[in-house]
């Protein structure tokens, strides 16, 4: 059950010694000094949701933390204990480009890029928010409000926020938001899913999704995507194992590659894990949920292998275009 | 008429616990009732609810994971606590050079402490230093006052013994702070529990087993009825303890 980071990476590390044995003997002796740079474990940590799904395999690896409260995961970034660290880019690069106390992480991937939508509660089909409406968003100042900000900059004074996607779906599903009723909310999946399927909730069967905010920012601006979830790996490590970090991306890629293309092994992986609750724990979502927004290729969760342009979206939001510093060499 | 008397005499104290918990179950309802909302389900739905969660094992696993951390996060700051105390007791100057520290561990924001905790270590250990933080002042403070207040007479016949010497110490100074500590004890329970919760939902790993992490996965689900149960549970489990202490204490006294 207690599998072992490094040995997951051990499988391409295989694979890559027999490439590299076939092609020839110096490529094979520079592999095997390389080969001791892949011989680390790494720590990892995560929010849980979406995200998670780009590391399935290291479910119950203890080198693999994930944490319900996002805020614990960025005071990580003041601190060096763990390798690489999974969190909103925009957040995240704020706190490596910080001029007082730059953190030591830089961006190596780009693994989610959207899965946010506004939804009604209660409304007609084809209602639209105006600046009458009650609207509830999560994330001040991080991704989501960016975005939001950028789609709707008409509905932000009577736009309030909660802290988390959590204290969102709590409000999606109660209809409420301090004894008012609620009449539009942004959010994300896999919580969207919970609380549509949710038929205990006060507001089963009234949910409508009136935007997939993915396709409202491709219509403004032309971007498939935005940079929601990044990976950022702690330079000093890097330094001294690039290969090894480079292996942890190749694996996070095929991770993310089979959540997209083949849920089902994903799903069987979870329900290797444990039960729903220790899967919920875990990841933020059990293998129904996951199963749910990523049928057919849905890609709910917004998953992708990098491909997103960092700085034409900060050039979108209004945002100065971040340095090259900022950057992995890694990065795709 | 007078077998009433008498029967409300013998067992006032129950009855008025008694009455005591329905008042709370009926305001709770009352609270449900009013605002109407999956937030504060009825105490019918809840104790039903809780039927189910007592069914499953996962639910003593919690149990026994907080009560666990508790018992080792109390036990180590009460045993430091009190050595400390007995020292500081004994020793003035210590007892002033150690007010600062006291004061400072005693009324630094809890949250904001173990915000920090939280970035430095472990999420899963977070528990312990907070309980540590929340109950060893107390410990250390009955321990102090306890022999500070000891009757003069008797210090002044501890002097003719050697009042510093180890066995004025254990057999007679301590023997006479336990009503002090004892208060402690009763003090710092429910507040180490209550804290402990707190850590754990803050603290947020999913995987430490834990009445805290319960109630934020089904905060989370979202699962109201389920924190609920977990909260009742909580409270039934120190209700239990101070009992347990109550007549250990009782007993102890008429021996």
């Amino acid at each position: 059950m207690n599998t072992n980071i490094k040995k997951i990476l051990g499988l391409p590390l295989v694979a890559l010694l027999i490439t590299s044995c076939g092609v020839t003997s110096s490529s094979s002796s520079s592999f095997s000094s390389s080969s001791e740079n892949t011989d680390y474990d790494f720590s990892i940590i995560s929010p849980t949701g979406a995200p998670t799904a780009a590391f399935y395999q290291f479910a119950a690896s203890d080198d693999f933390t994930t944490n319900s409260t996002a805020t614990n995961v960025a005071a990580q970034f003041a601190t060096t204990n763990y390798d690489v660290i999974v969190f909103d880019s925009l957040k995240g690069i704020n706190q490596i480009t910080n001029a007082d106390t730059p953190s030591p992480y830089k961006l190596a991937r780009i693994i989610t890029k959207g899965n946010y939508y506004l939804v009604s509660i209660d409304k007609p089909e084809g209602s639209e928010p105006t600046s009458t409406d009650l609207i509830v968003n999560f994330g001040q100042n991080g991704t989501p409000d960016t975005i939001y900000k950028a789609l709707y900059p008409d509905l932000v004074d009577n736009t309030v926020y909660v802290t988390s996607v959590s204290d969102a779906l709590t409000v999606l599903v109660n209809g409420t938001y301090n004894q008012d009723a609620v009449d539009y909310v942004f959010i994300a999946q896999p919580a969207l899913y919970n609380a549509m399927n949710n038929t205990s909730a006060a507001t089963y069967g009234k949910i409508k999704i009136v935007a997939d905010i993915q396709q409202s920012w491709f219509d403004l601006t032309g971007q498939n995507g935005f940079p929601q979830a990044g990976v950022f790996v702690r330079n000093d490590v890097y330094a001294v194992h690039p290969i090894a970090f480079s292996y942890l991306l190749d694996t996070i890629d095929e991770a993310i590659e089979t959540s997209i293309d083949d849920p089902n092994t994903v799903v069987h992986a979870l329900n290797d894990y444990g039960t729903t609750t220790e899967q919920l724990a875990r990841f933020g979502f059990n293998s129904t949920m996951f199963a749910g927004v990523q049928a057919d290729g849905a890609n709910g969760l917004g998953l992708t292998v990098g491909g997103i342009d960092v700085n034409a979206y900060y050039t979108s939001v209004g945002l100065s275009a971040v340095s090259e510093d900022v950057f992995l060499d890694l990065y795709l | 008429m007078k077998s009433l008397g008498a029967f409300w005499k013998q067992y006032y104290k129950v009855i008025l616990v008694t009455f005591g918990i329905v008042f709370v179950v009926a305001l709770w309802w009352f609270l449900s009732w009013i605002v109407q909302t999956a937030l504060i389900p009825s105490p019918l739905v809840t104790f039903a609810n809780l039927g189910i969660l007592l069914s499953e094992s996962s639910t003593y696993e919690n149990l026994f994971g907080s009560l666990g951390r508790l018992v080792v996060g109390f036990s180590l700051s009460f045993i430091l606590g009190s050595l400390l105390g007995i020292f500081a007791g004994v020793y003035k100057k210590v007892q002033y050079f150690l007010k600062p520290l006291m004061m400072t561990i005693r009324t630094l924001p809890t949250a904001a402490v173990m915000l920090i905790f939280l970035a430095l270590f472990r999420f899963s250990n977070a528990p312990y230093y907070i309980v540590f933080l929340v109950v060893f002042p107390i410990s250390y403070e009955s321990m102090v006052t306890g022999i500070n207040h000891i009757d003069e007479g008797i210090k002044d016949s501890l002097k003719i013994e050697g009042e510093k010497k180890l066995k004025s110490i254990l057999k007679v100074r301590v023997p006479l702070t336990a009503p002090y500590v004892v208060l402690g004890i009763f003090q710092s329970l429910g507040l180490g529990m209550k804290v402990e919760i707190m850590s754990e939902i803050l603290a947020g790993d999913g995987r430490m087993n834990g009445i805290g992490t319960a109630i934020k996965l089904a905060y989370d689900a979202p699962k109201y009825v389920d924190m609920y149960g977990y909260g009742i549970l909580a409270i039934v489990l120190i209700a239990l303890i101070e009992l347990a202490l109550y007549f250990a204490k009782k007993y102890v006294s008429s021996r």
